[in-house]
């Protein structure tokens, strides 16, 4: 589904990326975890096609595409989801509005037709009832005024309506609650399916948890340095990153 | 140019001594300052070049004929709940007109005088010159007077339609406005041109709050867009009175609005909100000057404007504080979005404080679409030009939103997100 080779990327003067591999096969879970300022968040953001974000060398494939040649809108309709660290409050936009014109947008790329609004309420509600959302904030500026943990359920519930084929969900465990962090997984489990997969960045294992993923990789001054399975989150827990990286905290 | 006025009025002789007299004085009290220019730094974004070759002499008013069909279709729908009241080319039409309040009676004199602050009163002489103000003045025919109350009822919608061209120079109305004590008033004021006649109105109002009543006071200035429109609007609040005055500024090739609000009695309240929305060539500018002057005073300005194409929008948000306003708290939000690489965007606070004991804040900025907002739409596949539409729409709401009654914001949002321009954005419209 996705395969990243030789990434380099970015961020104005400052090379963040530096040799990436990754691959990811539909069904399959991946946590990425690494020390602060190691790329994990520019990865995100170089695969969602964020401005500012370039890439210098290297090619990343999604669903048989160039996923790099594609503009950040078609990457999401392609099936591209990124669930963000710190969500854009949009006050303004309501949140019924952005949902249904995404979900439009998304079947439109399809050839399906537009959801019309009792069919869009029915499967709103139905994923706001899993995410424990309240439905007054439908019509609320999109995460406007919402608390951190609020902000982190809106973008399940976003991912949840949407559908992707691909979620890169960027540090959404950081900010939760133990019963947050619950549905919030609960939320991405509802989702994991031999067709779909998952990209989890987080600094704790703890999330791990409640997702058991399949690989767990170390990302580290731009790359990969190191790919295990659930035990390897574990070790990281109980060492921290330096046995890996050679530098102290 | 004088002389042409002069003229003008001569034919307009109607035997009333006084007011010939009164005109006579306020039109050498005009001379002496001339026209406003685009040096005086109060009317440097003003729409107003090019002013002193018109004839300033416009025809005696007159209404089209009744069944001009032209100008009911022109005409807003009627608000559930409210009298209006129709004045074209500044006469009241009786026939366009329900439930209308009856009009205050006053000869012509008295109604124009009864205007005099807005062009002599201290905050008025503090804009340095208010010309178009003196001279909208003088050349009413017809002062439309309004006192609301108990008795006459207290919502009304005005409709001021202009169909008569401008060419010659603008053709002035005059309103004077009064809300008796302890009333609570609504008004939506709306301004139209005829199609294709390129109308100028000079605008002059002036509007009393009196002591303990509430002023829920909307202005519609969305004119054609080959229309233009100069105004001076007074606005006076005695002790514990409220006032809320949300202007949109949507139509007109050119527009000048300048408003003078003074908070003259302890305790007065006033909440003034602006949008304006400018794209082509409109040059849209307003200048509104807050005077506090009793004590325990409350103020809230909040603006925002658009331009796109290759509009000017601008705005300055005066604010001063007297000697006399003690305990004043006054705050101010101004913000512009230029959305054309021609566009120009102008937000202007400016704070003046006289004395000491003093709540005051204020910010003003002026910029682009946020670039992070507008990546988060796009990552969820909005095309570009949808989520950048949608973005205008949402920098909009904070005043929008606020528009009343529910049926006259609906009416709004719909011209608005037609302005807007993406067929997405319909889907926003209640």
């Amino acid at each position: 589904m996705l395969s990243i080779k030789d990434l380099h990327a970015t961020v104005g003067d400052t090379r963040v990326l530096n040799g990436l591999d990754l691959e990811v096969k539909a069904g399959e879970v991946h946590a990425i975890m690494g020390p602060n300022g190691s790329g994990k968040s520019t990865l995100s953001y170089v695969l969602a096609g964020r401005p500012g974000y370039e890439v210098t060398r290297g090619s990343v494939q999604f669903e048989g595409q160039d996923l790099l040649a594609l503009a950040p809108e078609a990457r999401a309709r392609a099936g591209l989801f990124l669930g963000f660290q710190y969500p854009v409050e949009i006050p303004g936009v309501n949140n019924a509005y952005l949902l249904k014109a995404a979900l439009n947008a998304k079947r439109k790329q399809h050839g399906e037709p537009e959801v019309d609004a009792f069919d869009f309420l029915t499967l709103v509600r139905l994923r706001m009832k899993m995410m424990q959302i309240d439905e007054a904030f439908l019509s609320r500026g999109v995460n406007e005024g919402f608390s951190g943990g609020e902000k982190k359920r809106n973008e399940i519930l976003q991912m949840l309506v949407l559908e992707p084929k691909l979620a890169l969900l960027d540090e959404t465990d950081s900010g939760l609650d133990i019963d947050a962090l619950k549905v919030v997984a609960h939320g991405i489990e509802t989702l994991r399916s031999a067709q779909r997969a998952f990209v989890l960045i987080t600094h704790y294992q703890r999330l791990l948890d409640h997702v058991a993923p399949d690989f767990v990789h170390v990302l580290a001054r731009g790359r990969i340095l190191r790919t295990g399975g659930r035990e390897l989150a574990l070790e990281l827990e109980k060492r921290g990153y330096d046995w890996l990286t050679g530098q102290a905290a | 140019m004088f002389e042409q006025i002069q003229k003008a009025l001569a034919e307009r002789v109607t035997g009333d001594v006084a007011l010939a007299a009164w005109r006579e004085a306020s039109l050498a009290s005009a001379l002496a300052q001339g026209l406003p220019g685009t040096r005086d730094e109060a009317w440097r974004y003003a729409p107003i070049r090019g002013m002193e070759r018109l004839s300033w002499a416009p025809a005696a008013p007159s209404l089209p004929a009744a069944d001009s069909a032209s100008l009911t279709e022109l005409l807003p729908p009627v608000l559930p709940g409210f009298a209006r009241l129709v004045i074209v080319n500044g006469m009241v039409d009786a026939a366009l007109s329900c439930s209308a309040p009856a009009l205050a009676p006053a000869t012509v004199v008295d109604g124009l005088r009864g205007l005099d602050a807005v062009t002599n009163g201290d905050a008025a002489r503090s804009l340095a010159n208010n010309s178009f103000a003196l001279l909208g003045r003088l050349l009413t025919a017809h002062p439309v007077q309004l006192v609301l109350d108990a008795r006459t009822g207290s919502r009304v919608h005005l409709v001021f339609v202009t169909t008569a061209a401008g060419r010659d120079g603008p053709s002035p109305t005059t309103l004077r406005i009064t809300v008796a004590a302890a009333c609570s008033a609504e008004i939506v004021e709306e301004h139209l041109a005829g199609k294709g006649v390129a109308a100028f109105a000079n605008h002059v109002v002036d509007t009393a709050v009196h002591s303990a009543s509430e002023l829920l006071w909307t202005r519609l200035l969305v004119s054609a867009a080959d229309a233009r429109h100069v105004e001076t609007v007074r606005l006076q609040q005695a002790e514990n009175s409220k006032a809320s005055l949300l202007q949109v500024a949507l139509g007109n090739a050119g527009l000048r609005s300048t408003v003078v609000a003074s908070l003259d009695g302890a305790g007065a309240q006033l909440q003034f909100n602006s949008v304006a929305l400018g794209d082509g060539n409109q040059q849209l500018d307003q200048h509104v000057l807050i005077d506090h002057r009793g004590v325990g005073v409350r103020s809230t300005e909040v603006f925002r404007g658009l331009a796109a194409g290759r509009a000017r929008v601008a705005f300055t948000g005066h604010n001063r504080v007297m000697p006399t306003a003690l305990d004043t708290d006054t705050r101010q939000s101004l913000r512009s979005l230029i959305a054309g690489r021609e566009a120009e965007a102008v937000a202007r606070p400016q704070l003046e404080i006289l004395t000491d004991a003093v709540q005051a804040s204020h910010g003003a900025t002026v910029g682009t679409l946020d670039p992070q907002m507008l990546f988060y739409l796009l990552s969820r596949g909005l095309e570009p030009a949808a989520a950048q539409s949608l973005l205008k729409w949402a920098f909009l709401q904070d005043v929008v939103s606020q528009l009343q009654p529910v049926g006259l914001r609906t009416r709004l949002e719909a011209q608005l997100l037609a302005r807007l321009g993406d067929p997405l954005l319909t889907e926003l419209a209640p």
